[in-house]
């Protein structure tokens, strides 16, 4: 599968150049990682085809889903994904097993409902609404209707984010069971290293719409970027000052404009390229 | 007190009945072909389609009356085509009520759905489901009770028309003559026992209207008037 985009991203009064290109091999679990505002959902959109790079390639099983030069932009509806939402966009006038069935191709047997249901185990949650489950039921009925489709690439955008250490395991278990039975080439954007180091085979470090590194992920957690100082969390922003999260420890750093680019709960990377730049204004 | 007619109220039940049946039937298309739009054109047909909020119902009535009459362009396929008149006729109330009713049904809905999370609708594309799949059985029914309050307000909109009523239909009994200008009729007689009465109906179910709307909302926080 081969992934060449470029955009011009708009973020409030800024704009940033996209430009990535990815050249993944199908049946893989591919992780992207790197700061907010990087453009990670941006290549996951583009890559459904509900965001159009101005210029690009997206080639998938020899099929061109979009090519610039040659025209070709496939609706996102004839493309074969499965995209699991950050905040799920389960549909709340359809129980658990009707969100199933509306995702389910008219072609396939109705059975495929059962089976997906037992593989994420959550039969005993067929016929309730998802505003009676929790935030981790949520997110596995939400991975069970990206599946169900057996779509040839998988999207998860953030999924576990929102969830607790013991929700998260269960889910990356799900995840990699449903992985190993379809052998979907799945993209997993996430924050968590331990997260890719579990259950990705290839990671891309973004920054700034750019690709800062990429390889296993031993090869790129366990040698960061040497611009890499420090990534985080923010807890709290007063004034300049930015209190980060930082493998469980605080520090607090000085950041121009902090209050106005940042926001509580924003994960950010701070290289030494960066704060060069930043000294200077 | 004289005696009471209660045709009037026959005729605007029926009209109202009518106007909200049909705008259901027309406000789904509609709203699809706005909903999809770009902002800036989605902007010009909630324009249009508002007009009636702002115009003085004679105004409207007036353009009304222009185009139903029989020399007008939509009274003369009318005649062509159905061999009917429209003006100073129940039909031509029944157009003239759709057109000034249509922002009361549409709006309502339509900004319930705007108010909708984008992720339904993307979610529902990336599962390979058209636009119209995703308003009918996605969109649609997340937004109830905007359903329902286009529907009531739509209905009582109508019953409490006049001005439209007034140009392009004018007075004729069992016709045209629906509860506010039978008020009307009974006052320019002097007939105010009458008219008090015909008036407190459509004061109190006007009430009854509002305190069932809000009361729909009070149970469903996401109401939208």
């Amino acid at each position: 599968m081969e992934v060449i985009l470029q955009k011009r991203l708009r973020g409030g009064k800024e704009t940033m150049l996209l430009n990535v290109s990815l050249k993944v091999r199908e049946g893989e679990i591919i992780a992207i990682m790197g700061p907010s505002g990087a453009g990670k959902t941006s290549i996951l959109k583009m890559i459904t085809g509900l965001l159009t790079p101005d210029q690009g390639l997206v080639q998938v099983n020899h099929q061109t889903w979009f090519n610039s030069k040659s025209h070709v932009n496939l609706k996102t509806q004839k493309r074969s994904i499965g995209y699991v939402f950050q905040d799920y966009a389960l549909f709340p006038n359809m129980s658990v097993r009707e969100n199933l069935k509306y995702a389910l191709p008219s072609a396939e047997p109705k059975s495929s409902i059962d089976e997906i249901l037992e593989l994420i185990d959550i039969q005993n949650l067929s016929e309730q609404k998802p505003r009676a489950l929790s935030g981790g039921q949520q997110q596995r009925v939400a991975l069970a209707r990206a599946l169900i489709r057996r779509p040839e690439v998988l999207l998860l955008d953030e999924p576990f984010a929102a969830l607790d250490d013991s929700m998260r395991r269960k889910l990356q278990a799900d995840v990699l069971a449903s992985h190993h039975r379809y052998k979907t080439t799945t993209f997993l954007v996430s924050h968590d290293p331990a997260e890719v180091a579990r259950l990705a085979s290839q990671v891309f470090i973004l920054h700034d719409g750019k690709i800062l590194q990429y390889g296993t992920p031993t090869s790129v957690l366990t040698q960061p970027h040497s611009d890499t100082l420090l990534t985080g969390e923010i807890l709290a922003i007063h004034q300049n000052q930015v209190t980060l999260v930082v493998k469980n420890s605080l520090s607090i750093i000085d950041i121009p404009e902090a209050s106005s680019q940042y926001r509580i709960g924003d994960s950010i990377l701070i290289s030494a390229n960066e704060y060069r730049i930043r000294r200077e204004d | 007190m004289t005696d009471i007619e209660w045709s009037p109220f026959w005729l605007s039940f029926k009209l109202a009945s009518i106007t909200t049946v049909s705008l259901f039937l027309i406000s789904t298309p509609l709203i699809y072909s706005i909903y999809f739009h770009s902002k800036s054109i989605r902007t010009v047909l909630k324009a249009i389609i508002s007009l009636p909020l702002v115009l003085p119902p004679t105004v409207l009535g007036y353009y009304l009356l222009l185009l139903l009459r029989p020399e007008g362009w939509v009274g003369q396929l009318s005649q062509q085509w159905f061999d009917t008149r429209l003006v100073f006729s129940f039909s031509g109330l029944v157009i003239g009520s759709i057109i000034f009713s249509l922002p009361f049904m549409v709006n309502p809905i339509l900004s319930a759905l705007e108010n909708l999370p984008d992720n339904y609708r993307e979610a529902a594309y990336t599962l390979g489901k058209s636009r119209w799949n995703t308003l009918i059985y996605v969109l649609l029914p997340n937004v109830k009770s905007s359903l329902w309050v286009g529907g009531v307000m739509t209905f009582a909109h109508t019953i409490g028309e006049f001005g439209v009523i007034l140009m392009i239909g004018g007075s004729i009994p069992d016709e045209t003559r629906v509860a506010s200008i039978a008020i009307y009729n009974e006052v320019e007689m002097l007939h105010y026992a009458n008219a008090n009465i015909y008036a407190a109906i459509l004061l109190l179910f006007s009430f009854i209207v509002l305190i069932l709307v809000y009361l729909y909302q009070n149970q469903r926080p996401q109401g939208v008037i």
